[in-house]
C-alpha cells in the first residue's frame, strides 16, 4: 500500500469533515439526546421504567449512535463521491490500489463512530436523573469493542453506500435503519428475549445486537449479556462479511 | 522517437444490464465499444482520436488511463502495461475527462494541492507548483473559490491545471473543449500547444475536425469501435478525390459553361449547384484565372469564387459516409 497517499486521503476527508462539523454533530447527537431524553429521563421519572432501565439504555442507544455515525461517515460522502460528476474518479486516479481508497473511508466511518460514542457517554451521565453506574475498568475491552464497532458501522455503510443509487437513499433508511434500530436490541437486552424464543434467534442476523451487548458487557457488566464470546464472533462475522460486500461493491462502481 | 504508448489488440465488450424479464430468460445484451484497436503514440506527439459520439473514443481512454479493464488486448505506456501494473501507470498519466469530476468539497487550491498530496509531492513543492498552474492558466484570482461558482471554461482549466499537478509524461484529454465558447476553446487550445512545445505527450478525443486539425500531428479516425485511418491531417484529406474544391458563384447557370469546365483537364468532377459550381480539382493546377476568363467568355455574370481545401469532416464523410455530429 501507499502509505502517503492513504494519508494525504485521510487528510481531505478530514478537511471537509472538519469544515461540515456543525452538522456531524446535529446528525449524531439528536438522536441520542432525544433517546435518553424520553426512554432514560421522561421515562424513569413517571416511572414507567424502573431505575435499572439506565443502565440497560446507555449501552444500546451509545451502539445505535456509533453505528450510525460510523454508517453516515461512510454513506453520505460516498453517494456524492460515486452520483453523476464521480467527484471520486481524482482520487482513484491517485498511485494507490482502488480497494484502499475504499478502506480509507473505512478508517474515517471508524474515528468517527468512536468519536461520537466518547460524546455520547458523558452525555448519558449528565441527562439522566441520578446518573448512570458506568464501569470504566475493563478499558482494554472497551477500547477492542469501540473499534470493532467503528469497523462494522462503516463496513455496513460502505455495502450500503456502493450499492444504493442516490435516489434510493431515502428508501434505504425505512427499509434497513428502522429494522436494525427497533430488532437492534437497543431498548433491550438479548438475554430478556427468552420470552420470545423467535425473535431471539431472529435478531441475530442484525449487527447493531453484538455492539449493544458488547458495549453492555463492557460498560454496563452487572446487566445480564450475551457472552462475550458470541459477541466477538458476531462482530468479526459481521465486519468480515461488509467488508468483502462493500469492498467489491465499490470496485464496481468505480472500475468498469 | 520511441513510443509512449503502444496499443495492442484492444477490446472492450459492455453487458448491458437487462430488464428483469430478460434476466429471467436469460437474455443478456453486449455491446463491442471497442473493437481490436492498435497504435502507437510517439514521445512529444499529439495525438488525435476522431469519430462521432460512441464510436469509442472515451472508452479507449478509459481503458488507458486504468478505469475501465480491457475485455482483450492492452495498452502499454512508458512500457508499463495498464492493466497489469494499474498503479505503476497512474504515476505517470493524467486525465482531464469530458465530465467535470473536480472535489466540490474543495476549493479551487484545494483541488490542486490535495491532487498533488495524493501523488506524494512535499507541501512546499506543491503549494508552489499550484502557484504556479493558477497563474499559467489564469485562475489566480479564483484560488480560493467554491467550484460551483465558475464558468464552464473556468472548470475546464482548473481540471487541466490539476491533472499537470504531479508532472505527468502524457496527458488524456476527452473532449477537453466540448461546450466551451469560442474564447475559452483558443485558450485551451493554445496551452496545450505550450505543453507539447514543453515536450508533453498528449492524447485527445474530439468530434470537433477543426480542433484536431489545429492541434494534432496525427489523427486515428474512429468508427464503430474500429480505427479505420491513421496519419497525419494533411495525409488524411489527400484522400479526398481532386484534393482541392473550387466553388463559382454565378447569377445563372449556362450548359455550355459547364461542358467547357468539364473539359479541363485538371478538373476532376463538376457538381452544378443552384447558383453555384464546385469544380473538384487537382491541387497545385493554378487554375482560378482561367476559371475567371472561362466565365467572362460565356458572358456569364462572376459573383464570387471559392477556394477551399478539404477538412478532416469530408474525409470523415468520404470515408465513413456519414458526418461526425449525426
Amino acid at each position: 500500500m501507499n502509505f502517503t497517499t492513504f494519508l494525504a486521503l485521510m487528510r481531505r476527508d478530514t478537511l471537509v469533515a472538519m469544515r461540515d462539523i456543525t452538522s456531524f454533530l446535529v446528525r449524531t447527537l439528536a438522536q441520542p439526546i432525544f433517546l435518553l431524553f424520553i426512554f432514560g429521563n421522561v421515562m424513569t421519572r413517571m416511572s414507567l421504567v424502573t431505575g435499572g432501565f439506565k443502565e440497560i439504555l446507555v449501552p444500546g442507544v451509545t451502539a445505535l449512535t456509533m453505528l450510525f455515525a460510523g454508517m453516515q461517515a461512510v454513506t453520505l460522502p460516498l453517494v456524492l463521491d460515486l452520483g453523476y460528476t464521480k467527484e471520486i474518479e481524482d482520487r482513484v486516479l491517485s498511485p494507490i490500489g482502488v480497494h484502499f481508497i475504499a478502506l480509507e473511508k473505512m478508517v474515517m466511518g471508524t474515528l468517527h463512530s468512536i468519536l461520537s460514542g466518547l460524546l455520547v457517554l458523558p452525555l448519558a451521565k449528565v441527562m439522566l436523573p441520578g446518573g448512570v453506574s458506568l464501569n470504566l475498568h475493563q478499558w482494554e475491552l472497551t477500547i477492542a469493542l469501540a473499534v470493532l464497532i467503528g469497523l462494522v458501522s462503516s463496513a455496513l455503510g460502505l455495502t450500503i453506500g456502493s450499492y444504493i443509487r442516490p435516489e434510493k437513499v431515502g428508501l434505504m433508511f425505512s427499509l434497513i435503519v428502522a429494522p436494525i434500530i427497533f430488532f437492534g436490541c437497543t431498548y433491550y437486552p438479548w438475554v430478556a428475549l427468552y420470552r420470545i424464543p423467535w425473535m431471539k434467534k431472529l435478531v441475530l442476523i442484525n449487527p447493531l445486537v453484538y455492539m449493544a451487548e458488547g458495549l453492555r458487557a463492557a460498560i454496563t457488566p452487572s446487566i445480564p449479556h450475551m457472552p462475550l464470546f458470541w459477541i466477538l464472533t458476531g462482530l468479526t462475522v459481521s465486519l468480515v462479511l461488509f467488508t468483502w460486500l462493500g469492498l467489491t461493491g465499490f470496485y464496481r462502481r468505480v472500475i468498469d | 522517437m520511441p513510443a509512449m504508448l503502444e496499443v495492442r489488440n484492444l477490446k472492450k465488450v459492455f453487458s448491458i444490464n437487462p430488464g428483469r424479464g430478460a434476466r429471467k430468460s436469460g437474455a443478456s445484451k453486449t455491446v463491442t465499444a471497442v473493437d481490436g484497436i492498435n497504435f502507437t503514440v510517439n514521445e512529444g506527439e499529439v495525438f488525435g482520436l476522431l469519430g462521432p459520439n460512441g464510436a469509442g473514443k472515451t472508452t479507449t481512454i478509459g481503458i488507458l488511463t486504468t478505469r475501465i479493464t480491457p475485455t482483450e488486448g492492452t495498452g502499454f505506456i512508458a512500457g508499463i502495461d495498464v492493466a497489469r501494473e494499474p498503479i505503476r501507470a497512474k504515476r505517470i498519466i493524467a486525465v482531464v475527462p469530458q465530465k467535470m469530476n473536480l472535489d466540490l468539497s474543495l476549493k479551487v487550491r484545494e483541488n490542486l494541492t490535495f491532487h498533488a498530496a495524493y501523488f506524494g509531492m512535499a507541501k512546499k513543492t506543491r503549494e508552489e507548483r499550484a502557484d504556479e498552474m493558477l497563474e499559467w492558466l489564469q485562475l489566480k484570482d479564483r484560488a480560493n473559490d467554491r467550484i460551483d461558482r465558475l464558468s464552464g471554461g473556468m472548470t475546464q482549466r482548473v481540471m487541466i491545471a490539476r491533472a499537470l499537478m504531479h508532472d505527468p509524461r502524457i496527458l488524456f484529454l476527452d473532449e477537453a473543449t466540448v461546450g466551451l465558447d469560442p474564447q475559452s476553446r483558443l485558450l485551451i487550445w493554445e496551452k496545450i500547444k505550450d505543453l507539447n512545445r514543453k515536450g508533453l505527450t498528449i492524447i485527445l478525443t474530439t468530434h470537433h475536425m477543426e480542433e484536431a486539425d489545429e492541434l494534432c500531428q496525427r489523427v486515428a479516425v474512429i468508427d464503430h469501435g474500429k480505427i479505420i485511418a491513421l496519419d497525419t491531417p494533411g495525409n488524411l484529406k489527400k484522400m479526398i478525390p481532386g484534393g482541392e474544391v473550387i466553388e463559382i458563384h454565378l447569377a445563372s447557370n449556362n450548359d455550355p459553361l459547364l461542358a467547357t469546365l468539364n473539359a479541363i483537364p485538371e478538373v476532376q468532377r463538376v457538381e452544378p449547384l443552384d447558383g453555384m459550381v464546385r469544380l473538384y480539382v487537382t491541387p497545385g493546377s493554378k487554375l482560378l484565372t482561367r476559371l475567371v476568363s472561362i466565365v467572362e467568355d460565356h458572358q456569364c455574370e462572376l459573383l464570387d469564387v471559392r477556394v477551399s481545401h478539404p477538412t478532416l469532416e469530408n474525409v470523415f464523410i468520404f470515408l465513413t459516409g456519414k458526418g461526425l455530429r449525426e
